[in-house]
């Protein structure tokens, strides 16, 4: 023995028969299990419950009668699916254009222009709500006064408190996630197959309409399901422009029971059920027909392939794109900026119209400034305690052989047909069944918590197709030199997963910043995060507070969303070895 | 040191309905490389992942250094960590997030060692497989061969006292693969680790063991040294499997009085006198005769033991000849020195030593056959050459 003579250190371990890692594996489980499946049921069962939280239970079906029987239930499902499946077709249909001029033709700026789309995904619904409601409302609406100084109108031509107006507002992040899902997918066309159908003399929009749609079928089918799923997470739109005209969706419809005095738990509860059976079913048929990597397209990388030339159409396209993508996030956006300087927004007549006061106010008003410190907290907390969390899921998925796996891999992906504001009506119930939980009641950890939950499939499914890629040999040439499971996880796998894990948190920071329909209904005045507060604002008509809100909002958002292009380019190993 | 290093006792492995493992047993003494060879799917690699810990097996059980690591029959199952084994992964795995420095410092991290003790050790470990002055380079930064060195170097960095190879050379070019096989039995030599090696090349075989075992569907056919493995194969898969073998088919006619056989060769009426049978073999009864090509002889005329074959094609080689040649259904191709060409006429005649020749039933021959065959050239089955499995 030359070298083994050597002394070295030796290490000591625990020798137990206790199998740890499949005790953390099942601990895991459990906690999952806990975080979906508990809300979940407890949803179901106090559908049937009558007493208040807290009270003794009563239980019958006069939640569930009341809920098919109310016509203003009925309505309100109705509405629901009408605007659901409007503004998918519409969005479905300037999407697939929007997509093919960006991924297949050489129409100028498309770079330029995917980002704007891309920015437009990422932006809240509320600001850019709030900015719409200031260009057309009735009567302070600029596009309306505008108009009205033309001498052959003389009423408001636009009216943002409408059906019309909800799909208006929607448009910015329906079409964001279109081209965000559909230009990679048409990216990966190939090129040889638009141009033969050219060389037999079809022309470049007749290819699109007879090849590139039909060979595109299966991912517009797949983004169209999931933008329908993705449709019912709205709320505060609805809740800002359908509200005050009596035009409700499911999702208000229930904020309405829950913030009723006495709350109506039970009604509220037996309508969200039944929309979650549903969902279920809807998400069933696509994961079954259609593959489970909803998120797959996303992040990844395109590659060149030889462009449709539009010719004589190429400035005509551009300037009509341009034109959408400025429509759908610069106007909106600006007009935001623009309503925080003025006095009474709207107002153009009045002495001294332009002001910094609102800025002044709300800086210096604790209540935002708590709103800001709770939109760090639980953007922060979501983002790291989500990120390490999702990580440790994805692996026990994709790198063990243990038994609960398969329950793993379902539950984690769940919450993901669950709509924000039925997870948190169902997270609002196991707060109050736990007693564990009951002190986190009105507090920013039940939003860290509930917002974990709506973040999960996304992180999950992220980590899992990195995880996917590494190769068991890194960690096993860690295991046979000395290094324990969990050591193996600090050293090697984190610190590869890294840029993933990033990316991960970032979003996962972003949504929780942007959240309000997870969060709205356990979020108390003072767990508030800055989008509750420009909603609880804007609601209450208070516009030009709401306004500064929002754009602080849309500004943390924005500034998480470029971290996260400067991180996702690298998305990937980090360098791969073999 | 009384117990040996490694010890493997009838290892049992089922992948659902298969068994990858079945019953494999062997031990490795001190300073020993005993080389698992076999064709891919023979459990090899499985056996190796056993002993690492990798995989748990369904039966049998493994000793490191007097110690049961695993013996699923008494409940025992140390996790790879504590086995205190040392590892060259196929792929390398190589941490693409560290330098050199901190892929071969890993293993002493983790054992808490000082800082200065720790550095001299690695740069002592890294000058040992010549990477001196490499430590500060990305580890993405290296040629496959020096990502093998390191792979060796954090794998005995902390003196293991065995060291698992999987086909720690296949995935590098020919040229760098010789290399690194002299190099790698010269380190192993030098730091005296005992090594269980996992391969498929029988060249690195042949050159690196002290202990060779054949491995074929989950069983060891043949373990002994590198040179009785080749001269004497107990079986026709490993005579097959290890070097290139000529075979022709016959039936046994009488036992010679030195316990040999004589065999007539099927379809000629030419008869072969085979010096010591393997096989008990009852005249009348199917069997094949073998020969290592290399042990044929170019003989002038007729004789006891020589056959005439056809030559049936000859290709110009430069440096030499290749004759295809042809003796009844047998085809073979033979290399002769150039200077041989000219003397050439349709037949040529081979003298087959009776002591190289080995005799096998037909029924133990045909069914032994390895897994993997080359395509047989349309009229020409030549002579199998083992080094071309991959």
């Amino acid at each position: 023995m030359a070298q083994s003579a050597v002394s070295l250190p030796e290490i000591r371990y625990r020798s137990s028969s206790v199998n740890w890692a499949a005790l953390w594996m099942y601990a895991l489980l459990g906690i999952v299990i806990f975080l979906v499946m508990v809300p979940l049921t407890l949803m179901l069962l106090n559908s049937f419950q009558l007493a208040r939280p807290g009270q003794p239970p009563v239980y019958g079906l006069k939640g569930w009668q009341q809920a098919l029987s109310d016509s203003s239930m009925a309505a309100a499902m109705k509405n629901t699916v009408l605007l659901s499946v409007t503004r998918e077709s519409i969005a479905l249909v300037i999407g697939v254009m929007l997509a093919w001029l960006i991924a297949r033709t050489d129409m100028p700026w498309k770079s330029g222009l995917e980002f704007v789309f891309w920015v437009a995904f990422f932006l809240p619904p509320l600001p850019v709500a709030i900015g719409w409601i200031l260009l057309l409302d009735k009567q302070f609406g600029i596009v309306n006064q505008w108009l009205q100084l033309l001498p052959f109108i003389k009423s408001p031509v636009f009216n943002i408190y409408s059906f019309w107006g909800i799909i208006w507002v929607h448009l910015t992040t329906n079409l964001g996630v279109k081209v965000l899902l559909l230009a990679p997918a048409f990216r990966n066309l190939d090129a040889a197959l638009e141009e033969s159908s050219r060389s037999c003399g079809v022309t470049a929009l007749g290819t699109l309409r007879r090849v590139v749609v039909p060979l595109m079928a299966p991912a517009i089918l797949v983004s169209t399901i999931l933008g329908l799923i993705r449709s019912l997470d709205a709320f505060e739109v609805e809740l800002l422009l359908g509200v005050p005209i009596r035009l409700y969706v499911y999702s208000t419809k229930i904020r309405d029971l829950v913030t009723f005095e006495p709350p109506q738990y039970a009604p509220a509860l037996a309508l969200g059920t039944m929309l979650l059976v549903v969902l279920l079913l809807l998400v069933a048929i696509q994961r079954l027909y259609i593959g489970r990597r909803v998120y797959k397209t996303i992040g990844g990388r395109g590659f060149s392939t030889r462009q449709t030339f539009l010719g004589a159409w190429r400035w005509p396209a551009a300037i009509t794109v341009t034109g959408i993508a400025v429509a759908v996030t610069v106007v909106p956006m600006l007009v935001l900026l623009m309503g925080t300087f003025m006095r009474a927004f709207g107002y153009f007549n009045i002495p001294n119209p332009w002001t910094i006061e609102h800025w002044q106010r709300v800086l210096s008003d604790p209540l935002l400034l708590r709103a800001l410190r709770n939109t760090l907290v639980v953007g922060a907390g979501t983002a790291v305690i989500g990120t390490v969390f999702y990580s440790l899921i994805a692996y026990v998925i994709v790198k063990t052989r243990f038994p609960g796996r398969a329950a793993l891999d379902l539950l984690s992906w769940l919450p993901w047909a669950v709509p924000g504001i039925l997870m948190g009506l169902a997270l609002l119930w196991t707060v109050f069944a736990t007693p564990v939980l009951l002190p986190l009641y009105g507090t920013v950890g039940v939003l860290v918590l509930a917002l974990i939950i709506k973040s999960m499939p996304f992180g999950v499914q992220l980590s899992k197709s990195v995880l996917l890629q590494l190769g068991d040999e890194l960690e096993e040439a860690s295991r046979i030199v000395g290094g324990s499971w969990l050591r193996t996880y600090r050293s090697v796998i984190l610190p590869l997963l890294g840029p993933t894990l990033i990316t991960v948190a970032l979003i996962g920071f972003m949504s929780a910043a942007r959240d309000i329909s997870t969060i709205v209904l356990l979020g108390s005045s003072e767990s508030r995060t800055l989008s509750l507060l420009s909603l609880d604002f804007a609601y209450g008509g208070q516009f030009e507070k709401a306004t500064v809100v929002a754009v602080l909002t849309a500004g943390l958002v924005i500034a998480a969303a470029g971290l996260t292009r400067k991180f996702g380019g690298k998305l990937g190993i980090a360098g791969s070895n073999n | 040191m009384s117990a040996p290093s490694l010890e493997a006792r009838d290892i049992v492995k089922r992948f659902g309905r298969v068994t990858a493992v079945n019953g494999v047993s062997f031990s490795i003494a001190q300073g020993d490389v005993l080389t698992l060879l076999g064709p891919s799917g023979c459990g090899k690699t499985t056996t190796l992942r056993i002993v690492a810990g990798f995989e748990k097996p369904d039966g049998g059980a493994v000793d490191i250094q007097g110690r049961t690591v695993v013996a699923p029959e008494k409940g025992v199952n140390i996790p790879p960590e504590n086995r205190g084994l040392g590892m060259v992964f196929q792929s390398y795995a190589i941490w693409p997030h560290m330098t050199v420095f901190q892929n071969v410092a890993y293993p002493l991290v983790i054992r808490r060692m000082k800082a200065p003790e720790l550095k001299e050790r690695v740069e002592q470990t890294l000058e040992l497989v010549g990477l001196q002055g490499y430590g500060e380079r990305p580890a993405t930064m290296l040629s496959g061969g020096q990502q093998q060195r390191v792979a060796l170097a954090r794998a005995l960095v902390y003196s293991p006292g065995i060291l698992l190879l999987d086909e720690p050379l296949s995935n590098l070019d020919a040229k760098l693969r010789n290399q690194m096989r002299i190099e790698l039995k010269r380190l192993q030599e030098r730091v005296s680790v005992s090594v269980l090696f996992v391969t498929h090349d029988q060249i690195e075989a042949m050159s690196l063991s002290t202990k060779l075992a054949v491995m074929n569907q989950g069983k060891i056919e043949q373990m002994g040294s590198p040179k009785e493995v080749y001269e004497q194969p107990s079986t026709p898969f490993v005579e097959d499997f290890i070097g290139r073998v000529l075979r022709f088919r016959g039936a046994a006619a009488e036992t010679t009085e030195d316990g040999g056989v004589m065999v007539e060769v099927e379809g000629t009426g030419a008869r072969l006198r085979v010096g010591v049978s393997e096989d008990r073999v009852s005249p009348g009864t199917p069997v094949q005769v073998a020969i290592r090509p290399e042990d044929l002889q170019v003989h002038d005329g007729e004789g006891s033991n020589v056959l005439r074959f056809s030559i049936e094609r000859v290709i110009y080689l430069g440096a030499e000849c290749e004759l295809l040649l042809r003796f009844g259904d047998v085809t073979y191709t033979h290399v002769v020195s150039r200077s041989l060409q000219s003397e050439l006429g349709s037949t040529i005649d081979l003298y087959l030593p009776p002591k190289q020749l080995r005799v096998w039933a037909q029924d133990r021959a045909a069914s032994q056959q390895p897994a993997i065959s080359p395509a047989p050239v349309p009229g020409f089955e030549t002579a199998r050459a083992a080094s071309a499995t991959s």
